[in-house]
C-alpha cells in the first residue's frame, strides 16, 4: 500500500443556497479544491472520482455520477456515487484513499454534495427517514431524533449523564460556528437558551439537533510521493477505518455506544500506529448532541460513560485536552448529508495547515486530526486520521 | 338448543366525557347520559373488538386457534367493504380455515350475531364460535343524537362444551319503522328525524311483543326472570316498557349501560348482557332484548348454569372505573370532526 | 421514498397484528420482527411460529414532540400533540419498538411492566394500517 496525501480541499458554505442545485454546489467546492492545490494543478490529472450523496428529493437518484461529470468537466473518467446515508462522503473519501493507496491511480477526487432545503416539509420528512429502519422504527412513529433520544435516555440511565451536558455540546459548537464563515448557524447561544428551547424528542431539545442544509465539499488526494509537486503543505492520510452495525437501534446490544464507530476508530488508529491521546483535534459526527458525547467515548478520548464529564470540564474546547468540532460541528456548521464527511476532511486539513478561517478557531500546534463520520443512527461509520 | 355461552369479555375505552361538557358548549345535553366513553384516536370498532375478544378468550380459557367462526357486528365498521371480522381474526391469531362474518346496519345486530353464531355451532359446522360486538357510532355535533353516542365492545364465546349460560329460546320481530335512526350509504353520521312520541311508541310496542313472544314460547312470565337486559336504550323508556311487561326497576337496572357508557350501538346489548352475567348466580334466568330502529328486535332467554369466569382487572366494573375525562375540544379533535373525517 | 408498500406491510401482518415470532430451528432463539437471518446464530431463518404473550418491560422511551415525527404520523401529531414511543423488552427475549398508548408520558419509566394492545397505527394507500402498541399493564399476569 502506498502513502496518500491530500493536496487541495474546498467547501461551499453550508446552509441555504437558493439558486444553486446539487451539481452547481459541487462545482464550486471542486473549483476551490483545485485552486487550493496550488501550483497550477490541472484537473485533467484526476483519474478517479468518488462522490457521496444521499440524493435527498430524488432528483437525480440514478447515474448521479454523470451529473457530477457534467458539473465539473470530469466527464470521461470513472466516477462512482457512494451512499451510506450521512457517512456518504466519508466513505467516498475512503474509496478515493483506497484507489490511490492500491496503485490503481495517482490522483483521485473525493467529495460530496446535498440539496435539502428546496423541499416542502412533508417531502423532506420522508427523505430524512429513508436511512433508518423504515419498517419498524419509523412505523413506530420515530425519526432519527427519536432514535437518538432513546440512546440519550439510556446513556443518562446507565452513566448518570446529565441533560445539561447534552446542551453544553450545543453551546460549544455554536460558539465555534459563530466564527466560521462557512457555517450555517453563525450565532452563539447560551446554556439557558439551549435548556429552555422546545422539546423535540425528550430529552433532546431544539438546539440538540443539527439543521438541514445545502452544501458541497471536495478533496483531492494523490500518491504522497508526488504531492510536493502541487502543494507546499500536503496532509497525509495516516489511517482509515470503517464499520457497520444493525440498521435498527432496537436490535443492537448496547444503545449507549456505536459499535460501527468503535470498530472504525480501532482500525484507523491501528493503521496509523497512533492512540487517542496522540490526536490534536477531532471533527466528530454530532447530528445530535448525544452523538458527540458518545463519540468521545467510542473514539477513545475518554472512558465509557465519561463523555458528559468531558464536555462539562471543557476538555473538548480549544485549549482543552482534545478540541472537538472547532468548525462548529454538524450542529452549527450544518449537515448537508452527502457532503458532511468531506466537510470534516476540509476542516481538519485547514487546521493542520494552520489555516483555519478566523484565528480564534485555530487549534494551536495541530499535528494529527481525526474525522468521524456516521451514517444514520450508527449503521455505518468511517474514521480517518490525517497528519502533517 | 345445545350451544350456549362459554365465556364473555368486554372493553370500554378509558376516555370519558361528562354531560356537563355538552351543557357548557351547547347549553343542552342528553337527559340520561351522565357521561360516556370515547374511542381514542387510535381506536375503532375493530381495535375495541380485539380487546373484548381477547378478554373473552382469556376468561373462558379458550385458545384463539380453537375458534371455528368469528361473527363481528357494528354500526360503525371501519370498512364498509373489506371484511372487518377477518382483521379481528388475524389479530387474535385465529386459524385461517375458519368462517368469518360481518353483520352490520342496526343496533339490534348484537343479538342477531349471537343467534347466528349459535346456529353455526348448533348446525355442526364448528365447535366454538366467537361473537364480537363493537361500536363507536358518530353523528352530527349539531344534531340531537350525538351527545348520547358512546363506544364499547363485548365478545362472547359459544360452544356445546363447558357451557356456563344456557340459551333456552329466542324470538324475533321485524319492524319497518322509518326515520328513527338511520345512516345512508356513503354517509359518516347516523341521523334521526326526531319524531319523538311516534318513535317511542314503536319502540315500546316492538320490545313488548318481542319479550312477550319469547316468554310465551317457554310458557313463562316476568316473575320467572331475575333480569331483563335492555342494553343501550334510554333508561326512561326502558323503565316504561319493562313495567308494562311486569318487570320492576330492580330487574332492569343491572342490564342498563347507557348512563355511564352512552349508546354503544350494536355493542350495547351484549355489553349489558355480559355485565349481568358477570354477577349472575347459578339458576338465574335472564332475558336479553335488543332493539333496532327500522329493524325490529331479538329477545333471547338465558339461564345461568355455572359462574361466568372473569379475570380481575378486565370486568365491566373495572373498565368503568378506569377512566380519564376529556373536554369537548379534545373530544371533537379525537373524533376527527374538526378534520372532517 | 421510504414508503412501506402493501405487500411489504402484509408480509409482516402476523408479527404486527398478533406478535407471532419465529423460533429458530437451529438455536431456539426468538426473533421478532422476522429477519432473513436468526438474530442470535446468524443462520438463514428457518423457524417455528410462536405467538408471544405481549408482556414486557420498558427498556427506554422518548416523547415525540413537534418536529420529531415522520410524515405518516403528522396527522396524529396534529391531533394529539406529543406521543410516547418505547423500546420494550418482551418477556420471551426480543426487544421491539412501538408507540405507547393509554397512558401519559409522566407515568412512564424504564422497567415499567407493559402489555400489548391492538390499535390503528396509520393510514396509507387508502388502507388502515393496524398494529400493536403498548400500555402499562392493567391485568395481573397470573390470570393470563
Amino acid at each position: 500500500m502506498r502513502e496518500v496525501a491530500i493536496i487541495g480541499v474546498g467547501q461551499t458554505r453550508f446552509g441555504e443556497h437558493v439558486n444553486l442545485g446539487a451539481g452547481e454546489l459541487f462545482a464550486r467546492a471542486f473549483e476551490e479544491a483545485i485552486a487550493d492545490a496550488g501550483n497550477g494543478f490541472d484537473p485533467r490529472l484526476i483519474q478517479e472520482a468518488y462522490i457521496g450523496t444521499l440524493g435527498v428529493g430524488g432528483g437525480q437518484l440514478g447515474n448521479f455520477s454523470a451529473l457530477v461529470g457534467d458539473a465539473t468537466g470530469l466527464t470521461g473518467i470513472p466516477i462512482t456515487r457512494v451512499e451510506n446515508a450521512c457517512a456518504s462522503s466519508g466513505f467516498a473519501f475512503r474509496s478515493a484513499f483506497l484507489a490511490v493507496a492500491s496503485g490503481i491511480c495517482e490522483v483521485a477526487l473525493a467529495g460530496g454534495t446535498e440539496k435539502m432545503r428546496d423541499l416542502p416539509p412533508d417531502r423532506l420528512r420522508y427523505w430524512l427517514g429513508v436511512s433508518g429502519d423504515t419498517e419498524w422504527e419509523r412505523l413506530a412513529g420515530m425519526t432519527f431524533a427519536g432514535v437518538y433520544a432513546l440512546m440519550a435516555q439510556r446513556h443518562i440511565h446507565q452513566y448518570g449523564t446529565k441533560e445539561e451536558q447534552l446542551h453544553m455540546v450545543a453551546v460549544k459548537n455554536h460558539k465555534y460556528g459563530a466564527d466560521n464563515p462557512k457555517a450555517q448557524l453563525q450565532r452563539a447561544i447560551t446554556l439557558e437558551q439551549a435548556t429552555k428551547s422546545a422539546a423535540v424528542c425528550h430529552p433532546l431539545r431544539l438546539f440538540d439537533c443539527c439543521p438541514t442544509s445545502d452544501g458541497a465539499a471536495a478533496a483531492i488526494l494523490c500518491n504522497a510521493a508526488i504531492a510536493k509537486k502541487f502543494t507546499e503543505s500536503p496532509v497525509r492520510v495516516l489511517g482509515t477505518g470503517a464499520g457497520t452495525d444493525r440498521l435498527a437501534l432496537f436490535q443492537r446490544e448496547d444503545f449507549t455506544s456505536l459499535r460501527a464507530s468503535t470498530s472504525a476508530a480501532k482500525q484507523a488508529y491501528t493503521m496509523a500506529k497512533l492512540e487517542p491521546k496522540d490526536i490534536s483535534l477531532a471533527e466528530v459526527h454530532d447530528c445530535f448532541t448525544i452523538a458527540e458525547i458518545m463519540a468521545y467515548e467510542d473514539l477513545g478520548f475518554c472512558r465509557k460513560g465519561e463523555g458528559g464529564r468531558l464536555i462539562e470540564e471543557g476538555q473538548t474546547y480549544i485549549g482543552g485536552r482534545i478540541p472537538v468540532n472547532a468548525s462548529g460541528g454538524l450542529k452549527a456548521k450544518g449537515h448537508p448529508i452527502g457532503a458532511t464527511g468531506v466537510g470534516q476532511i476540509y476542516e481538519i486539513t485547514k487546521q493542520l495547515r494552520g489555516k483555519a478561517e478566523k484565528s480564534n478557531r485555530q487549534v494551536p500546534n495541530a499535528k494529527l486530526g481525526l474525522a468521524h463520520n456516521v451514517g444514520g443512527s450508527g449503521a455505518t461509520a468511517v474514521v480517518h486520521i490525517l497528519g502533517v | 338448543m345445545l350451544a350456549g355461552i362459554v365465556g364473555c369479555g368486554v372493553y370500554i375505552p378509558r376516555l370519558r366525557i361528562k354531560r356537563e361538557e355538552y351543557q357548557r358548549v351547547w347549553g343542552y345535553s342528553s337527559r340520561w347520559v351522565e357521561e360516556k366513553s370515547v374511542a381514542d384516536f387510535d381506536e375503532d370498532a375493530i381495535t375495541m373488538g380485539v380487546e373484548a375478544a381477547s378478554n373473552a378468550l382469556r376468561n373462558a380459557k379458550v385458545d384463539s386457534s380453537d375458534i371455528d367462526a368469528l361473527y363481528f357486528t357494528s354500526t360503525s365498521p371501519p370498512y364498509a367493504e373489506k371484511q372487518n371480522a377477518s382483521t379481528i381474526a388475524t389479530a387474535l391469531g385465529c386459524r385461517s380455515d375458519i368462517a368469518t362474518v360481518d353483520i352490520t346496519s342496526s343496533t339490534k345486530s348484537g343479538t342477531s350475531a349471537l343467534l347466528s353464531c349459535l346456529d353455526f355451532v348448533n348446525s355442526g359446522r364448528g365447535k366454538l364460535g366467537l361473537v364480537v360486538a363493537s361500536d363507536c357510532p358518530r353523528s352530527d355535533p349539531m344534531g340531537t343524537l350525538e351527545h348520547q353516542l358512546g363506544a364499547a365492545a363485548a365478545a362472547m364465546i359459544v360452544g356445546t362444551e363447558q357451557v356456563r349460560v344456557l340459551v333456552e329460546e329466542s324470538y324475533s320481530i321485524v319492524s319497518e319503522s322509518l326515520g328513527e335512526r338511520f345512516r345512508r350509504d356513503g354517509e359518516g353520521y347516523v341521523t334521526t328525524i326526531d319524531l319523538g312520541s311516534y318513535h317511542e311508541t314503536v319502540l315500546r310496542e316492538v320490545i313488548t311483543s318481542c319479550v312477550r313472544g319469547v316468554m310465551q314460547k317457554l310458557h313463562r312470565f316476568s316473575e320467572d326472570y331475575d333480569s331483563l337486559v335492555l342494553g343501550g336504550i334510554d333508561p326512561g323508556k326502558a323503565s316504561e316498557v319493562s313495567k308494562k311487561l311486569g318487570f320492576e326497576d330492580g330487574k332492569i337496572s343491572l342490564g342498563m349501560v347507557s348512563t355511564k357508557v352512552g349508546d354503544a350501538g350494536a355493542a350495547s346489548s351484549l355489553l349489558a348482557l355480559s355485565k349481568v352475567l358477570e354477577s349472575a348466580s347459578v339458576g338465574q334466568h335472564v332475558i336479553c332484548c335488543s332493539y333496532g330502529a327500522g329493524a325490529g328486535a331479538d329477545a333471547i332467554s338465558l339461564a345461568a348454569g355455572a359462574e361466568v369466569r372473569q379475570v380481575a382487572g378486565a370486568r365491566y366494573e373495572d373498565y368503568l372505573a378506569k377512566k380519564e375525562y376529556i373536554d369537548y375540544t379534545t373530544y371533537i379533535k379525537i373524533r376527527r370532526i374538526l378534520a372532517g373525517r | 421514498m421510504a414508503y412501506v408498500s402493501i405487500p411489504t406491510y402484509s408480509r409482516s401482518i402476523p408479527q404486527r397484528y398478533a406478535l407471532i415470532a419465529a423460533k429458530c430451528k437451529s438455536c431456539g432463539a426468538i426473533s421478532l420482527p422476522l429477519g432473513a437471518n436468526c438474530l442470535k446464530c446468524g443462520k438463514i431463518l428457518e423457524y417455528e411460529s410462536q405467538k408471544l404473550s405481549g408482556r414486557g418491560k420498558i427498556y427506554c422511551f422518548t416523547t415525540i414532540s413537534r418536529g420529531g415525527s415522520p410524515p405518516e404520523f403528522l396527522a396524529q401529531q396534529n391531533l394529539v400533540g406529543s406521543y410516547p414511543v418505547a423500546v420494550v423488552e418482551l418477556d420471551e427475549g426480543p426487544r421491539i419498538v412501538a408507540q405507547m398508548t393509554d397512558c401519559r408520558a409522566e407515568d412512564l419509566k424504564i422497567g415499567l411492566e407493559v402489555e400489548s394492545t391492538f390499535r390503528r397505527i396509520y393510514d396509507d394507500d387508502g388502507m388502515i394500517r393496524y398494529g400493536v402498541k403498548f400500555r402499562p399493564v392493567r391485568t395481573s399476569r397470573e390470570d393470563s
